[in-house]
């Protein structure tokens, strides 16, 4: 079963895969496999409530106008507030939920951190073959309907309709970060038969979706540099592409374009 | 044979003034253009921070507006026919119009010239770009307006990386159950883009 809303701004993904003998699932089962997909869409919303800089009411803007302590906060926010610094620290400063206005906005990892706690909650509901997926950034779990491994297709940054590259991640996380420019210039008019510095996109696979989030978060950051960080990373592979329609990709990236997951 | 000689001295001399005029800004002989380029600029209604490319183009050769002469000592190159549109376009009106007037004679794609486009949702804040045109294309896109702060690129001197491996991207026609990529503020950030080059295009 299957379905997607909008919500946090972004279409979210859910996926549970019901036993291939569905023969068998009574009219109860099925309800219950509803319920749950409405448990996750019902913690993302929890999440932007507490999370989202557009609602005045969230308890990230009442930080941002003084009005909470961090210490007075819930918990989650407690936790964002500790990951963020551990990140910033791990990153060499590249990861900061510090905006250019000077706002805290931690959305390079509440939503890798929210779509790792969503997996979980389907993990405890005893589900073996499921995955989310919010914005692009996707926690699988097993395999899909048909009883192949989950298949994860990087979108062409210049063609959103079209992949470039399809991944077989077995039960690691995967996120893209990408902007169709990072800074505030695309290319020298000078120089326009130059070398295009610029990256668009950045795939991260990891461990997990929070960690390959908040990386590639911060990888991007870095530029063409950053695919070299998450190289030196172990346990984590990256596929950038830049502003040119280079890729340039790990050396162990590839273990995840062949058909045999890992 | 004197009147010969006092015409082409009269007629060299003038020649020389023209030409010597023609480097001055401040000469009386292009100062129509010049004062009308600058009250243009200053009445401009454009929202955005940079000065109207047009305006800013204060051409040190202007003979168009000079009465032309029969004789060239040095060929006087016609300034760029936009500035000069700016100086007779209309004070009043919008920077919509008083653009689409000042770069009539631009045949590039877009008009020159620095549009904002509209500020677009992209969730976890608002994204807003200016672009900028010169000779008919795009040239710089800046951020008015940016969800989350992006560190300006260090040069990090890493080592060579010989396990990289590099590859043209290229469409695959697999289907795939999930799809990874474009985020919404890229989205934000391609509306707004289009927003502003819509109000460039020629």
């Amino acid at each position: 079963m299957k379905q997607t809303r909008i919500l946090m701004g972004m279409p979210i993904a859910i996926e549970i895969v019901e036993e291939l003998s569905a023969a068998n699932r009574t009219a109860a089962d099925k309800e219950q496999i509803s319920v749950d997909i409405d448990s996750v869409f019902e913690y993302f919303r929890y999440v932007d409530q507490t999370f989202s800089t557009y609602k005045d009411s969230s308890e990230i803007m009442r930080i941002n106008r003084g009005e909470l302590a961090l210490a007075e906060a819930s918990p989650d926010v407690r936790e964002i507030f500790a990951l963020a610094e551990q990140t910033k620290a791990e990153t060499d400063g590249y990861f900061d939920i510090v905006n250019r206005a000077g706002i805290y906005d931690p959305s390079g990892i509440v939503k890798g951190w929210a779509i790792r706690n969503a997996a979980g909650i389907l993990a405890k509901a005893g589900y073996a073959d499921y995955f989310v997926d919010a914005g692009g950034d996707i926690q699988a779990r097993g395999r899909n309907s048909l009883g192949k491994p989950w298949s994860v297709g990087i979108t062409d940054p210049f063609n959103e309709r079209q992949i470039v590259k399809v991944v077989h991640p077995g039960d690691r996380g995967v996120a893209t970060s990408g902007t169709y420019i990072r800074g505030q210039h695309i290319y020298d008019p000078k120089n326009k038969a130059g070398e295009i510095a610029d990256i668009v996109s950045l795939t991260v696979i990891g461990p997990d979706v929070y960690d390959a989030d908040r990386l590639a978060t911060a990888a991007f950051a870095m530029g063409k540099s950053g695919i070299d960080f998450i190289e030196k990373l172990p346990g984590f592979e990256g596929y950038l592409i830049d502003a040119g329609g280079t890729a340039t990709m790990t050396g162990g990236f590839e273990k995840f374009t062949r058909h045999a997951p890992i | 044979m004197k009147k010969l000689l006092l015409s082409s001295a009269l007629v060299i001399s003038f020649a020389f003034y023209v030409f010597i005029s023609s480097l001055r800004p401040s000469s009386a002989l292009v100062a129509t253009a010049q004062d009308a380029v600058q009250a243009s600029a200053s009445s401009s209604p454009i929202p955005t921070a940079s000065t109207p490319v047009a305006a800013a183009h204060t051409p040190p050769k202007a003979p168009v507006a000079a009465p032309a002469p029969a004789i060239k000592k040095k060929p006087l190159k016609a300034a760029p026919s936009r500035s000069l549109s700016a100086s007779a376009a209309p004070a009043s009106g919008t920077a919509g119009a008083q653009l689409a007037t000042a770069a009539q004679a631009s045949s590039g794609r877009y008009k020159d010239g620095t549009y904002t486009g509209p500020a677009t949702d992209a969730y976890f804040g608002t994204v807003q770009v200016q672009a900028t045109i010169s000779d008919g294309d795009l040239s710089n896109v800046a951020f008015l307006q940016y969800p989350s702060d992006r560190r300006t690129s260090q040069q990090i001197n890493s080592q060579a990386m010989p396990a990289l491996k590099s590859e043209a991207i290229s469409a695959q026609s697999a289907k795939v159950d999930i799809v990874s990529g474009a985020t919404q503020t890229s989205q934000a950030f391609i509306q707004s883009l289009r927003g502003a080059l819509a109000q460039a295009a020629n």
